[in-house]
């Protein structure tokens, strides 16, 4: 019988104990095979951590920016006023992996961050086929530690103003900032980051006292290039990376304008995989938290009392609330994740029938490959589209409602039984499609030889609309970046029917 | 186990705190530096004076300011995928208001109502900046050179002295030239050319390797020229532009602060009246800093004293009320100590408007007798429901004074004290 891990009553931990549970830890996963970037954990106190919630997606390093400031401040002041609890885990997709522990928790709630941040989450970064197309762990930090310095560069020769106006623009777009559909060959951050690094070391490309000088042959070069892509203006692709375009195609930026665009497109770029995978990824983490601290228990390492305290807080973070209590907010990614995942270990270890027709290719496979072949290959669409299986419908009672374009009724259109499964199924992956998340928002129109309008094109689903005040205020920021007229018209999915909408 | 140590490190980062989002949030209130105003203008109407020295913190609700492209809550299908269903089959229809939370249960147009509140914390120093941004001494002329410790640059003169970095070419240039011209070094410099010059012609007459008596006297003497040689700049031609600088003159001010503290004046006038040079004593200390200001603090009720600050704010005293006694100090005090012409004097007085009867006249005949021409400007407070007898005669002196240096304000609540501050040192009014 091994010796159990140390656990004092009071939950209070030393980093002799840390790295005893790490050890542990790091074991059971190298045990079931989690591939993951090595790990850096960082013990933090509640500040540092509400100051690195609050830089966009808890970066270590980032540019300057007021709307990081505001979301401190508003973070801050929630935290004090104690309407809210601090996040139980920052991880940071890099390598090594960073993993921030908060000084204020025990033992206990250190070790469910560890295995779930530093094995759950690191292992998901490392292995899911998005992450790996859309960032590059190796150079990110490095890439944000030169943006950093460019920016202030830039802010130290042109003015904080300036900057300013266009990084508000520039992230007023950054959801709009990826190539979804069609693929680019672009640039790993190693890359982005030479060409930074290039451009601070050779400052002089930028030394014009008229913040940069206009370039023609360039100019006329763009205005080509983009000629030849479309008809009349007319582009013969529509292009949905809208800052991209804007960076490519803007007739009056400058140089270093259109690397601060750049800046905030690579990070929006960054942040991509991680909006398409919250369920997974959560999930993924849960599923592994729970599965390496059950694992020490069984071999005796972890006694009663610490399972006692770690189910509670694992069941109060994977828990889902019915539609009909006060405090239902739409589904808890963490237990629809979790529930998944363990739900694909259930279809594979012990198999019903209805699981045998549903999921041949499932049913009676091993779970070890399984589950990691489901976490690599899928996003939270697809992977809703491919796993939810009836059973689980059924376990959480699941029906699907829709609800007309101005009658007071939802409409029940599936319940969980026979009829209902793919409907549900259907319904749930959709909900979690980007693109129905996002409005569909493409670049149609640019005629550089004529009136140099830009018109973007809004494509409505089931009757869908952009909302004004926020349309009104996004299109002057596009205004400003374009520099000439931005309009937008509104393509009706259902109807074909076009109209310009502003 | 044990035996393979897995990669990882620990930092503990608590040690060395660094507030990395300090300036961000610096940033984001400065952004809102306008709401953040206009409540503090708020906040000062029923602020304590007393509380002025302090930090505060100002809570504002800011608009919105991030903007993307959204869908509208409110239009099209709203529907989704619901946990929990214990009731409904296919077909069923249910009420919006049923699902509570949901994307349909209650409206999100809230986009008007702009941001969560924020908290700004205000600082001391800002606090003050905000409480007396605007405001000016009237007519406060910079008088004095001495003790100032302001330059400005005057001119530029051409020296030998001063840094390198500071060094005129041209200057430098024609320095070295003079020198060279006067030491014979062009004529050497010639020299030295020519006789290369005739070297080199030897040697190739007589091949590369001749060594004769006459080469080597022509080397002698070229190396003789060499030693003499100086080279075409040095230290000694090195001409500077040197900045010269002045000093700037200061102004420097004296205020008299004259306070009633009669039987009359009941403990709550008495505030209101501390409240006011409370007010005025941290402005002028802010300001102008504590060199340029001298504050005389004059109490009265039917003797008048100088008292110092202590005593003027926290001391108590009672009696009838003469207020030209104060007047006289004033003048005495000015007289002997402020006379010089480097000063800008200014008196504020409190009071409230109840004076010994033939008294009030006899005030108004000093102060456009001689007591204004002593001064810039004097504020008079009357801390009273309606006119009373000073107040009527100071409206005489009101009307007389051409220069606009006299200033009247009646004051009845606490809460009037900082607008009617403003408007007696609000810089447009000046």
């Amino acid at each position: 019988m091994p010796r159990q891990l140390p656990y004092p009553k009071d939950g209070d931990w030393s980093f002799q104990d840390l790295e005893a549970y790490h050890q542990e830890i790091a074991r059971v996963a190298a045990y079931y095979g989690l591939d993951t970037y090595p790990n850096q954990i960082e013990v933090v106190d509640a500040a540092q951590m509400l100051e690195a919630c609050a830089s966009s997606g808890a970066m270590p390093i980032n540019y300057r920016h007021w709307s990081f400031g505001k979301s401190y401040l508003r973070d801050h002041a929630a935290y004090q006023k104690g309407h809210m609890g601090l996040a139980y885990e920052v991880v940071v997709n890099a390598n090594p992996c960073i993993a921030y522990l908060m000084e204020d928790n025990n033992l206990m709630m250190q070790a469910l961050v560890m295995a779930h941040a530093c094995y759950g989450h690191n292992s998901f970064f490392k292995g899911n086929y998005l992450f790996k197309e859309y960032t590059h762990a190796d150079s990110i930090i490095e890439y944000l530690r030169y943006a950093k310095e460019y920016v202030e560069m830039c802010e130290e020769r042109y003015g904080y103003g300036r900057v300013e106006r266009i990084l508000d623009a520039a992230h007023s777009l950054q959801h709009f900032s990826v190539d979804r559909y069609k693929r680019k060959r672009s640039l790993t951050e190693a890359q982005e980051m030479e060409r930074l690094r290039a451009k601070i070391r050779d400052r002089e490309e930028h030394f014009s006292p008229l913040w940069g000088s206009h370039d023609e042959a360039e100019e006329r070069a763009r205005n080509e290039a983009l000629a030849r892509k479309s008809r009349d203006g007319y582009l013969a692709e529509p292009e949905e990376n809208l800052l991209y375009f804007i960076e490519k195609n803007a007739p009056k930026l400058q140089k270093l304008e259109r690397e601060i665009i750049r800046i905030v497109r690579m990070i929006g770029r960054y942040f991509y995989p991680q909006m398409q995978t919250q369920v997974m990824n959560e999930g993924w983490a849960c599923f592994w938290h729970y599965h390496i601290l059950y694992h020490l228990h069984r071999e005796g390492l972890l006694g009663a009392g610490f399972m006692m305290e770690f189910l509670a807080s694992h069941t109060s973070v994977v828990f889902q609330l019915d539609h009909k209590d006060k405090r239902y907010r739409g589904i808890n990614p963490y237990a629809l994740g979790f529930e998944m995942f363990m739900d694909i270990k259930r279809v594979c270890e012990s198999p019903t029938d209805e699981d045998r027709t549903w999921a041949p290719w499932l049913a009676g496979k091993n779970w070890q490959e399984m589950l990691p072949e489901a976490m690599r290959n899928y996003r939270d669409e697809s992977f809703i589209r491919q796993y939810l299986s009836p059973s689980l419908m059924r376990k959480w009672r699941m029906f699907a409602v829709t609800s007309g374009r101005s009658d007071d009724f939802y409409a029940v259109d599936y319940i969980a039984n026979d009829a209902g499964y793919d409907g549900i199924r259907e319904k749930l992956a959709d909900q979690y499609l980007h693109s129905n998340r996002m409005p569909d928002i493409q670049v149609v129109r640019a005629d550089m030889n004529g009136d140099r309008k830009l018109l973007l094109r809004y494509t409505s689903k089931a009757g869908s609309a952009l909302e004004r005040k926020s349309l009104q205020k996004t299109l002057a920021y596009c205004k400003h970046l374009w520099g000439y007229p931005v309009e937008i018209e509104r393509l009706d999915n259902e109807t074909g029917e076009i109209k310009k909408i502003m | 186990m044990g035996a393979q140590k897995i990669s990882s490190i620990f930092v503990d980062r608590r040690v060395g705190k660094t507030n990395k989002q300090h300036g961000n949030a610096e940033r984001y209130k400065s952004r809102n530096g306008e709401a953040v105003r206009r409540k503090m203008d708020e906040l000062l109407k029923d602020r304590t004076i007393a509380d002025v020295d302090a930090e505060a913190d100002v809570v504002i609700r800011p608009e919105t300011d991030e903007f993307t492209f959204v869908d509208d809550a409110d239009i099209g299908d709203k529907g989704a995928v619901v946990p929990g269903n214990d009731e409904y089959l296919p077909g069923d229809t249910i009420p919006h208001n049923r699902r509570s939370g949901g994307q349909g249960g209650s409206t999100a147009s809230d986009s008007d109502e702009g941001e969560d509140e924020f908290v700004f914390r205000v600082s001391k120093d800002e606090f003050q900046n905000y409480l007396f941004d605007e405001l000016e001494l009237p007519r406060m002329w910079r008088k004095m050179l001495m003790d100032s410790e302001e330059y400005r640059r005057a001119r530029v003169i051409h020296a030998k002295t001063g840094t390198r970095a500071l060094m005129s070419i041209p200057r430098t240039y024609m320095d070295a030239k003079k020198r060279r011209i006067a030491s014979g070094e062009t004529r050497r410099g010639r020299e030295i050319l020519e006789l290369e010059e005739e070297i080199a012609e030897y040697l190739a007459k007589h091949g590369i390797d001749a060594d004769d008596d006459v080469l080597r006297d022509l080397r002698e003497r070229l190396e003789k020229l060499y030693a003499k040689h100086a080279p075409a700049f040095m230290d000694m031609d090195v001409v500077n532009r040197v900045p010269l600088f002045e000093p700037v003159p200061i102004a420097k001010a004296v205020m008299f602060c004259i306070m009633d503290v009669s039987g009359s004046m009941d403990e709550e006038r008495k505030s209101i009246a501390k409240r006011f040079f409370i007010l005025l004593y941290l402005f002028l200390r802010r300001n102008y800093g504590k060199g340029c200001v001298d504050v005389v603090f004059i109490r009265h009720h039917t003797v008048a004293q100088e008292v110092d600050e202590e005593t003027f704010f926290h001391a108590t005293a009672t009696g009838g009320t003469v207020v030209s006694t104060a007047l006289e100090l004033l003048e005495k005090i000015h007289d002997e100590r402020y006379a010089s012409g480097e000063w800008n004097c200014y008196a504020a007085q409190a009071s409230d408007g109840d004076n010994f009867p033939a008294d009030s006249e006899r005030c108004k005949d000093m102060l456009l007798g001689s007591v204004l021409q002593k001064l810039q400007h004097y504020a008079y407070i009357e801390i009273a429901e309606s006119p009373q007898d000073l107040w009527k005669a100071y409206e005489t002196v009101y009307a007389m004074d051409d220069e606009r240096k006299f200033a009247m304000q009646r004051v009845q609540k606490a809460s009037e004290i900082y607008p009617v501050f403003r408007t007696i040192f609000d810089k447009k009014e000046a």
